[in-house]
């Protein structure tokens, strides 16, 4: 799940550094599902906690508009805590 | 004549040897946004609320926006000027022989050229526009944050470069819809035989006044002006002002519905005055929903489109052909030109969310104003979120009334998107 996660993370990133805006919106929805999904999954409170602030700054970037601030986020804040939260200690439920 | 900025100085120097009318078109723009350079991991230029570039790897970035380019092109056009990293990177090309690059805003631009270095402008493979380019060339890319605080001159490039970008995603809608309307086609077979035909109703309100009804959120605000009106004229509402407009006791003469979405049925489903409606016929495009149809209280006229998919699968069944390019009013108008309008008024179609609402009060498909937005300027001249769509729906309807002679188009509800060349009606809200 998290490779599939971290996939998703790219394209939107792409799309938005693209200007590609539509289909990156698009995604966003797809990608909000995965983190859900992968937060249910895998992470304790803890670390779910950990995801929370990044995730906070993107609602409000992609709200005012500051789509590259949103690209930085996903890629550099939320994909090196999913590859993190599934590095040596793994997945809680692994 | 404008005061000259103290720290405008190498990039402008080089851009008034190089380009002197656009140097003398930056040295007078205006700011009129907060500026600053970020504190990040990789400073950035900050415009009002939006970084104009990656604020983590901008090399990296600037690397995948030039891959939209093929590495054996000798040519290239960069829209946005951004921060100069894009063309540094496209320039590193050898097989580049000519590198365009489009200022998307000279305020923007502006800023840039004083915060950072732009050794791309010595370039003599760099040719710099502003204000003379108003299509997308190929093959393009755009520093995507520079294209998005487009000055308002360049706001129609802008549109177009967002529709370029953004076709992939509409050509896969336009496959959802085509799906849709073969089923509908199919299941329509009955009634597509026996209504009426829109030819019949060529001329049938010869110079008359026509009130073509949207749903925008500025319905609530002309409504009151309406009402006394309507009764001398031809009321054509499209689907989704059907029950705001029943709601205020308002009966159209005619109703619109071309989309192709089951969801329409909403807008027929709960009217309070059904009897009302039992001689107002539905202008129907023929891949239209069946439970649309079965939900409509009235009588029916069939109506082609000017769309693709129906010259393919029903180019003679219906005959008449009413224009459509994306939205239900496209064909609401054309209807009233179709009939004999000699003046038509628009009302409440307003391609943009005044008030931050998508639609008049009460519209049950109504959504919340969220999701990416461009800003267009609405009647009055102020600033107003849109979507790329909407304003691609005005702009199409701009063209199509550019076509029609002998009609004067006038419109009501001031917060709607500023519509080229349609005036407002005087005294009206």
């Amino acid at each position: 799940m998290s490779a599939q996660l971290l996939r998703q993370l790219g394209v939107a990133a792409t799309q938005f550094r693209l200007g590609e805006v539509s289909m990156a919106s698009e995604t966003m929805i797809s990608v909000v599902d995965e983190i859900q999904a992968y937060l249910t999954a895998y992470a304790d409170q803890d670390r779910a906690r950990e995801f929370m602030p990044a995730l906070e700054m993107i609602v409000d970037a992609q709200q005012r508009g500051d789509f590259l601030l949103v690209a930085d986020l996903l890629e550099y804040e939320v994909g090196p805590l999913v590859t993190a939260a599934s590095g040596p200690q793994g997945p809680k439920s692994a | 004549m404008c005061a000259r900025v103290e720290s405008f100085v190498e990039p402008l120097e080089q851009i008034k040897r190089r380009w002197p009318e656009i140097a003398a078109a930056l040295a007078c723009a205006r700011p009129g946004r907060t500026w600053g350079l970020t504190q990040t991991p990789v400073p950035t230029l900050r415009v009002g609320e939006i970084n104009i570039t990656s604020c983590y790897d901008r090399e990296r970035e600037a690397a995948l926006q030039a891959s939209r380019i093929p590495e054996a092109s000798e040519e290239a056009w960069v829209y946005g000027v951004a921060l100069g990293d894009l063309q540094r990177v496209l320039l590193s090309r050898p097989a580049l022989q000519r590198l365009h690059v489009v200022i998307m805003s000279r305020a923007v631009a502006r800023k840039s050229f004083e915060v950072v270095d732009h050794p791309w402008l010595a370039d003599p493979r760099v040719t710099l526009h502003y204000g003379s380019v108003d299509n997308v060339r190929e093959p393009f890319v755009c520093a995507p944050a520079s294209v998005w605080t487009a000055e308002r001159d360049c706001q129609s490039l802008r549109d177009r470069l967002l529709t370029a970008l953004a076709a992939p995603m509409i050509r896969a809608f336009e496959a959802r819809q085509a799906a849709s309307i073969k089923r509908a086609l199919a299941a329509n077979v009955a009634r597509l035989a026996a209504d009426p035909d829109v030819e019949t109703l060529q001329g049938r309100h010869a110079g008359a006044e026509c009130y073509v009804i949207a749903a925008g959120p500025t319905f609530d605000e002309v409504v009151e002006w309406l009402r006394p009106r309507v009764a001398e004229g031809v009321v054509v509402a499209v689907n989704t002002a059907v029950l705001p407009l029943l709601r205020q006791g308002i009966v159209p003469d005619y109703v619109v519905a071309v989309d192709p979405a089951e969801a329409l049925v909403k807008h027929f489903e709960g009217i309070p005055t059904p009897r009302a409606l039992a001689d107002v016929p539905l202008v129907y495009a023929p891949g239209l929903h069946p439970r649309v149809l079965a939900a409509w209280p009235g009588t029916f006229v069939k109506a082609n489109l000017s769309v693709p998919i129906y010259r393919e699968l029903c180019p003679h069944n219906p005959r008449g052909v009413l224009f459509a390019s994306g939205t239900v009013t496209h064909a609401a108008v054309d209807l009233g030109v179709w009939m004999g309008a000699r003046r038509l008024c628009l009302v409440a179609a307003d391609f943009c969310f005044p008030h931050s609402r998508s639609h008049a009060s009460g519209v049950s498909t109504a959504l919340p104003v969220t999701g990416p937005k461009i800003f267009t300027t609405d009647g009055s001249g102020r600033s107003v979120p849109s979507t790329l769509n909407l304003v691609g729906y005005r702009d199409e309807l701009v063209r199509y009334l550019g076509r029609v002679e002998g009609v004067e188009f006038v419109r009501v509800g001031r917060r709607g998107a500023a519509i080229e060349g349609v005036e407002f009606v005087e005294g009206a809200p």
